[in-house]
This record gives C-alpha cells, sequence and structure tokens, in this order.
C-alpha cells in the first residue's frame, strides 16, 4: 500500500444537517400542493394527512437529521472503507477498497454553497454513498482510489515497499475555504 | 494502454443532444417560430394559447441543450474522465483496468451526422444501464477503438456463415415484432384507401396465395396464419439485418465481435471479465449438427436484441475448438458425473402431462362434432409442438451432466428448448447449491444450483444428480457447497 491517510476517522461536517434540513423543508413544498389539491375535494383527509406530515416534518428536522448526522461516522484505512451508521439499528458496512470499482463524485446546488459533496462507491453489482463530506476530502477520497487502482494496473505484483512517496493524502484535516475542518 | 491526456474528447458529439429530442417536440418549436415570424403581434396570445406543451417543450430543448454544453468526456492516463450535470455535478474516472467491455454503435441516422456512440461498462453499480455512454465523431470513436486494441495482432478470428445467420434469423424472429411494424402500416393503409378496399386486397391475396393450402382451414385461421407469418418475416429480416457479417476475434486481451448491416454493433469484451461460455444446441440444430456459443458477463446483453453471441451457429469442431482458442478455456471434460440414472420421468414430467391432455382433447373432438375444424386444427399445432418439446427433453435427459478441467466446471443441462453446456471458471463461482426434495433424497439425488458472478445473481440449474458424485466432484476442486 503506497499511501496513508492522515485523519482515517470522518465525521460528517455540521453543514450537512443544514443541507438535509433545506432539502427536507423543499420537499414540503410539493407535498403541500398536493394537500391543498386534496383539500379542494376532501378537507378532512386534508388535514388529517397535513397534521401527519407536520409531524413528520419536525420529528425529522428536529430529531432524525441531527441524530442521524451523529451516528454516521466514515473511516478509511489501507484495505477497507467502513461505514458506520442508523440510530436505533446500527449498520456497520466495511468495503475492501480493492472491490470499489470507480467513484463518483456528486455536488447538489446546496451542496456547492456549502462546499460539501457526496462520493458515490461504485462497487461490483451495487453501490454506497459517503454523503456530505468536505468536497476537499471528497477531490482527496477519489484521487486516492483512482490512484490505488492505476498503481495496480502498472503492475499488480508490484509492493516494493521501497516506492512507497513520503506525501500523504490528508482526508481529514486540512480544513477548507470556509475555515472548517 | 496509455493515452497523453489532451482535450480532443473534451466535447461529445451534438448528436448525442438530438437522440434525446422527440421529432414532435422540434416540430412544436419551429411551428412556434413560424408564427413568430408570421404575427409577431400575436405572439402574447399564441404563446398563451401553446401553454403548458410549448412551456414543456422548450424545457425539454433547454435542458438537453445545456446537459450537452455541461458534459465533458476526456481520455486521461487515469481512465475515461466524465464531468456532466447541470444541478447536480457528476464527476467521475472509470479506470481502464475496471472496464470490462466497450461497444461502439452506429445506425443509418447517426452515420448522418457521423456520429458514433461509445459505451464503456465495469462491474460497478445496479442499473442495467453503461457506465459511460456518448455520442462522438466517427473519427474520435476510431480513435478510441485505436487506442483499446493497441498494435496487436489478431490470434483468432471467426467469420460466420451467412445460411447460418439465415437459420438464426428465422428462430429468432418474434413475429410481435413483425406485427409492431404492420400495425402502423395497415392502419394508415386503411385510413387512405378504406376498409372495405383493405379488407378485399387482404382476402383476395389470401384466397389467392392459400387457396391450395388452406383447403381445410377456416377464412378466420388462414387470415391469422397469414399476418403471423407476414409478421415473423418481418421480425426475420430485422434480425438478420441486426446479425449479418457477424465476426468474432481475439485480439489480445479482449474478444472483439462486431455485427449489422444497417446497424453496426463492435463490442470489445475483456477475457477476465468473463463469467461463463456457453455452447447452446437446439433440437433442429442438432438433426443439421449445429452449435452455436455465447458468453456471460456482467455487460453483457444490455443493448435491445443483443444474446452475447461469440460463434454463431457452425459445426461442431468450429465452435468447440473455436471456443477454445478464442476465450482459452479448455473444453475437455474429466470426471464426468452424469445425471442419475432411472430419472427420466422429471425430465418429461410436464410435456407428458400436456400431450396426454392434448390427445384426450383431439379424441374427444372428433366425439363431439360441434367443435370447429379451426379449432381442432389448432390442437394439432400445439400437439406438435409438444412432441417436439417431448423429444426434446429426452434429448437433453441424455445429455445432462457435470464435470470438470484444469480451468472451469462444466455443466451441461436444458434452459427452455436450448441444451446449453456452461463453462464456468472456477475463479467466477460464488458457491454451488445442492437441494433436494423428499423423494430425491430418499433416492440419493439432489438439483444443484451454481451462482455465477454477474448481475442479477445469474445461476446455472441442472436437475437429478447423484448426490454423492456430485459433492466429491465439487469439492475435489474447492467450490463452496451450501447443502439444503
Amino acid at each position: 500500500m503506497k499511501k496513508n491517510f492522515y485523519k482515517p476517522r470522518v465525521r460528517i461536517s455540521p453543514a450537512a444537517v443544514i443541507i438535509w434540513r433545506i432539502d427536507l423543508t423543499l420537499l414540503m413544498i410539493p407535498l403541500g400542493i398536493i394537500l391543498i389539491l386534496i383539500g379542494a375535494f376532501v378537507p378532512v383527509l386534508a388535514a388529517v394527512l397535513g397534521i401527519v406530515a407536520a409531524a413528520a416534518y419536525f420529528f425529522g428536522m428536529f430529531f432524525y437529521i441531527p441524530m442521524y448526522c451523529k451516528n454516521l461516522i466514515y473511516t478509511f484505512d489501507d484495505k477497507y472503507i467502513t461505514i458506520k451508521r442508523g440510530i436505533i439499528y446500527k449498520r456497520h458496512a466495511m468495503i475492501p477498497v480493492s472491490s470499489v470499482q470507480y467513484c463518483i463524485l456528486v455536488q447538489g446546488v446546496l451542496q456547492k454553497r456549502f462546499k460539501r459533496c457526496t462520493v458515490v462507491l461504485m462497487l461490483a453489482g451495487s453501490f454506497m454513498l459517503i454523503s456530505q463530506i468536505k468536497l476537499n476530502e471528497g477531490r482527496f477520497l477519489v484521487e486516492y482510489l483512482t490512484s490505488l487502482q492505476m498503481e495496480e494496473e502498472k503492475d499488480p505484483n508490484d509492493t516494493d515497499e521501497n516506492d512507497v512517496p513520503d506525501d500523504t493524502l490528508n482526508v481529514g484535516g486540512g480544513g477548507d475555504a470556509d475555515g472548517e475542518g | 494502454m496509455r493515452m497523453e491526456k489532451d482535450d480532443r474528447f473534451k466535447r461529445t458529439h451534438p448528436y448525442s443532444m438530438l437522440r434525446h429530442i422527440k421529432i414532435y417536440a422540434v416540430l412544436l418549436v419551429l411551428t412556434i417560430v413560424q408564427q413568430i415570424f408570421l404575427r409577431p403581434d400575436e405572439l402574447a396570445a399564441f404563446i398563451g394559447s401553446l401553454g403548458l406543451n410549448a412551456f414543456y417543450v422548450l424545457t425539454v430543448l433547454f435542458y438537453f441543450i445545456t446537459e450537452y454544453t455541461n458534459r465533458v468526456c476526456r481520455m486521461t492516463d487515469a481512465g475515461f474522465e466524465v464531468k456532466s450535470g447541470i444541478f447536480f455535478k457528476r464527476q467521475y474516472i472509470i479506470p481502464y483496468r475496471k472496464m470490462c467491455s466497450a461497444m461502439f454503435y452506429t445506425n443509418i441516422i447517426s452515420m448522418l451526422f457521423n456520429a458514433e456512440s461509445v459505451s464503456v461498462d465495469t462491474a460497478g453499480g445496479v442499473r442495467r444501464k453503461y457506465d459511460f455512454s456518448a455520442y462522438f465523431s466517427r473519427k474520435k470513436a476510431n480513435e478510441v477503438r485505436n487506442f483499446i486494441e493497441g498494435d496487436k495482432e489478431p490470434e483468432f478470428i471467426f467469420r460466420s456463415r451467412i445460411t447460418s445467420i439465415i437459420l438464426m434469423s428465422a428462430f429468432w424472429a418474434n413475429p410481435v415484432t413483425g406485427i409492431i411494424f404492420m400495425v402502423p402500416v395497415i392502419s394508415n393503409v386503411n385510413r387512405i384507401l378504406g376498409s372495405e378496399t383493405v379488407q378485399m386486397i387482404i382476402m383476395g391475396s389470401i384466397n389467392q396465395q392459400w387457396k391450395v393450402i388452406a383447403m381445410w382451414i377456416s377464412p378466420a385461421a388462414a387470415l391469422l396464419a397469414a399476418i403471423i407469418l407476414l409478421s415473423w418475416a418481418i421480425s426475420m429480416l430485422n434480425v438478420f439485418l441486426r446479425y449479418v457479417r457477424f465476426k468474432s476475434v481475439r485480439l489480445g486481451e479482449y474478444i472483439i465481435t462486431s455485427k449489422g448491416l444497417l446497424t453496426r454493433t463492435r463490442s470489445y469484451t475483456r477475457v477476465s471479465c468473463i463469467s461463463s461460455v456457453s455452447i447452446d444446441q437446439s433440437l433442429f440444430m442438432k438433426l443439421l449438427k449445429l452449435k452455436s456459443c455465447t458468453v456471460t458477463m456482467i455487460s453483457a446483453g444490455r443493448q435491445k436484441g443483443d444474446r452475447s453471441l461469440l460463434f454463431s451457429a457452425d459445426s461442431y469442431d468450429t465452435v468447440q475448438n473455436g471456443m477454445t482458442s478464442i476465450t482459452g478455456i479448455p473444453n475437455e471434460e474429466r470426471s464426468v458425473v452424469k445425471r442419475a440414472k432411472m430419472s427420466l420421468f422429471s425430465y418429461i414430467y410436464y410435456p407428458l402431462i400436456i400431450f396426454i391432455v392434448l390427445l384426450a382433447l383431439i379424441i374427444l373432438s372428433y366425439r363431439f362434432r360441434f367443435i370447429a375444424n379451426s379449432m381442432r386444427l389448432l390442437l394439432y399445432i400445439f400437439i406438435f409442438i409438444v412432441v417436439w418439446w417431448l423429444m426434446f427433453r429426452m434429448f437433453a435427459y441424455s445429455h445432462s451432466r457435470i464435470a470438470v478441467n484444469d480451468k472451469c466446471l462444466i455443466v451441461c443441462t436444458f434452459k427452455k428448448m436450448t441444451l446449453k453446456k456452461h463453462y464456468i471458471p472456477f475463479e467466477m463461482i460464488q458457491y454451488a447449491e445442492l437441494n433436494h426434495s423428499p423423494f430425491q433424497k430418499r433416492k440419493k439425488k439432489c438439483t444443484m444450483i451454481v451462482s455465477v458472478y454477474s448481475e442479477n445473481k445469474r445461476s446455472v440449474k441442472i436437475k437429478q444428480l447423484p448426490r454423492e458424485a456430485a459433492v466429491r466432484l465439487l469439492s475435489s476442486k474447492d467450490i463452496v457447497i451450501v447443502e439444503k
């Protein structure tokens, strides 16, 4: 293995809570329109659905999203990418780095504003999301995995430790333009 | 396999944008432009009258033009680099090492625009879509092709015979496809000439052409048969044009297959990504002493109508030896385990029951005179099909077996009406599952299902194997066995 991560354990940034809260609020707009349309014909049903939607909205805004973000931890090392998540049921995914086919760096409108991104790890027959990490961390992760694949392509049997360069790939540290990290 | 980073592939061909836009959308926009120039003073009223349709068309146009301008594709040292997206920006690199297959596709319309589709696929993802797909000019697509091929010389070339392609087209043709082509034609002719004229033409042609053959057949059955036959002929022509000029070439680590006349498809398959190779033979092919060969892998069969053909129908020796030459998988069989003796009934169970039922119906049809001749004719057709099915199952019973060699597990079994001999490399076998019913347990038999490394959990199933011999064979090659 040629490079090591400087800071292997990465929590998602606090901006993720804001982004997901805005996403949830935006989701309420079409839902509200649908409820208004239903209300024109069946007001009682619209009122019941509205109350349920409002309860779900407040539950998501003030409990689910903060707790989900708190419990979402990504860990990277030479061999595995580990994702721990879940509030009540904890899920623990360990992905061998060698099984990653390629990775996609996705940036939405809000993520662009907050300098965040999502890295999609394309695995054989499935995919895994590393959501709401800092843009520089995402770029480093993509570069790191791509460089690993390129090294394998050059000489799959080459495991000479003398070839290890001194530079380290800083994923967790460094901070970004908005001064976080 | 290296290529210096450059900007030659920065933009895809504008055809990639055009293919998304439906013809009706273009026509609607033309009408709008026409109206704007003709009556500029009534523009507001006109747009208002078009309402949502115009807004929708303009949005579609805007979206695809913007997507086109935002899409950047490059071949770099690291791999195929793609940046795309309007609101959601996506950026990724597909390393050359992870590439399982590449496909180049062109049809008459894209030829007119000098565009060619380039698609690259890996084992990644869950969608049945290519990981990277874009239209480039034919010159650029050719450069990508040359880059993949390098300067290697072909090691093995197979060219299909035209007769075998005609035969395969005849068997693969689906009359429903032909009906899809026929319905609008009949409908439009009906509208232009009038329904009575069309009926007269159809009935007249049928009466002339089918007079002798359909002497004892009712007009309704004759008309139905004629429509099905015509649909089948159209479909056959469609399949023929898609597979004619079929060629397989082994070039370095890739197998290159090219096919088609009006639509040209050229696909590159990495040999190390092949999950299994199958040599197929139907009963009809057995009578003509022919076999064909298909390949299973992650990205195979993505394109519509693609059967992942490696060899079209040809003589036994050509296909068997050619398969070894092109894939490097040996075709010799060692430690053969045949299906258990006295298990013919489980192979012919369904066709035998249907045969008995149909036979009873035919006898009853002569007893009850009110059953129409056309119905009796249908029963005869069905019984012929079932007899064919019964014969095929007997043929499958006599050939079902498993075996091994140095590189792969060989499973000879049947699927639908084709006998398939699967060559599965050991490293591509996920596990082998051995199931048995209470009857099988008593007679020490089992059903084996071999899961292959592929999309959609593809597997190969063989019935009525002697359990102990099967376990011994699989254990000798360290294949994971799951017993139920």
